[in-house]
């Protein structure tokens, strides 16, 4: 497969079918280049042996972790770009199944730690604050 | 030293000791001499409201200095630096600075001159109100440095939000105590304008609300706040306070208000837990009978 012509056309795919955001456009093309360097440095450097695999994925998991050190979020926000790019070639050019982090075997549990907020003393300080500030605006 | 504050008191104190020159014809190497008890004697409201502002400026900068018009190191000011500062503010006025003394001003200059109090006072104001858009309306950051003079309406009281987080325009109706401050605001901006701007007349970013903020709360003492907790904060107060939840949400504009149980009411629940632990034991004792029965109770003895 050429991953470089499929990487042209993934950006109108994210917009027009998924309907996402320019943010997310960018954020996921940057996923997939990501992989695609990964890819490049440790299995292959020719596009056309460009490939998604679970196997390839637990290494480069792997990789993220352990060389680039990063964290059980920042992996799997890298892999949303990737999994959108996966269904994207299943959907539009009959490439493999999808699977997901969980069934390529990656454990990744993430302790999510609500905003807290302030309290209440404290908030209404903070508005007394901004109304004095405010009082000056003329 | 706050670098807007002084910027600021740097206006406020050259354009006073130019209409001081100009209305009681004294010489400027004696008004820069003044003590804080030389208040001078203006004739137009105009100066007396700029002497009134520099005043409030000066005293909270430099609350114990004897000098009226001090430097910004709380030195005496030098003629030639005034003359210097002088040019300078005329220039920015556009007003020709050559062959003009303070005596020398028509009506027409000083209104150029007072008009420019704006510009010295808009970071400040952008602050607060960036402030008070966060903090009493909830706004999230991004939305809050995209808005125009154009998206509030201050007779209907709303502001149109733009391309929000789901990518489609949204309202929300004005807070109270935001409404004059907004619509002072608003008569200095022209149309078309962003409500925020930086230094270099570009519209704000996210980042820049983060910054407004960082100094909001630097200014006056607070500790560990972000945009982000304001709108927890809202939120959680609204609930704790018995606003129903499908109100929050629409105050907060979640489509669903699965999106705001979620990311908020786990937030109370340290408090209602207990509340929570305290009634099952009661129930469980018999000291009450259900949860409406010690609910009632814990209110009777409070």
């Amino acid at each position: 497969m050429n991953i470089n012509q499929y990487l042209e056309e993934y950006p109108d795919y994210l917009r027009g079918v998924r309907d996402a955001s320019e943010n997310t456009v960018k954020e996921y093309l940057h996923d997939v280049q990501r992989y695609l360097d990964y890819f490049n440095s440790h299995v292959s450097a020719d596009p056309e042996k460009f490939e998604i695999t679970p196997k390839h994925l637990r290494n480069y998991v792997a990789y993220l972790r352990d060389v680039l050190l990063n964290d059980n979020t920042t992996v799997e926000r890298r892999f949303h770009g990737i999994s959108a790019f996966w269904q994207f070639l299943y959907l539009q050019y009959d490439y493999s199944t999808p699977v997901s982090l969980k069934n390529c075997g990656i454990r990744n549990v993430i302790k999510r730690t609500p905003t807290q907020p302030i309290s209440e003393d404290r908030y209404k300080l903070i508005l007394e604050a901004i109304d004095h500030g405010l009082s000056k605006i003329k | 030293m706050d670098y807007q504050k002084l910027s600021e008191f740097r206006y406020l104190r050259d354009t006073t000791i130019t209409l001081v020159a100009r209305e009681t014809r004294l010489s400027i190497q004696s008004i820069i001499q003044f003590s804080n008890k030389n208040i001078p004697r203006f004739t137009s409201s105009q100066a007396v409201q700029i002497f009134q502002d520099y005043f409030a400026s000066r005293n909270s900068l430099f609350s114990n200095n004897n000098l009226l018009f001090p430097t910004d190191e709380g030195k005496l000011l030098l003629p030639d630096k005034y003359r210097q500062n002088f040019k300078r503010l005329l220039s920015k006025a556009g007003i020709d600075p050559l062959a003009l003394s303070p005596m020398l001003l028509t009506d027409v200059h000083i209104k150029r001159i007072l008009e420019l109090q704006f510009q010295f006072q808009r970071p400040i104001y952008q602050m607060y109100l960036a402030a008070a858009l966060i903090g009493y309306q909830a706004l999230r950051p991004v939305e809050v440095a995209k808005l125009q003079k154009e998206d509030i309406h201050i007779d209907e009281e709303i502001i149109i939000l733009r391309d929000t987080k789901s990518r489609e325009d949204q309202y929300v109706i004005i807070y109270p105590t935001l409404i004059k401050p907004l619509k002072n605001y608003l008569a200095h901006i022209e149309a078309g304008e962003p409500l925020f701007i930086r230094a270099s007349n570009k519209q704000w970013e996210r980042k820049d609300v983060y910054r407004a903020i960082k100094n909001f709360c630097k200014h006056h003492g607070f500790r560990n706040i972000n945009p982000r907790r304001f709108r927890a904060t809202v939120a959680t107060y609204m609930i704790n306070n018995g606003i129903p939840i499908n109100y929050v949400s629409k105050y907060l504009r979640h489509r669903d208000a699965a999106t705001t149980i979620r990311h908020y009411v786990g937030v109370v629940s340290k408090k209602e837990s207990r509340h929570t632990s305290q009634a099952f034991h009661s129930i469980l004792s018999g000291q009450a009978n259900s949860y409406h029965d010690f609910d009632s109770k814990q209110a009777d003895g409070k």
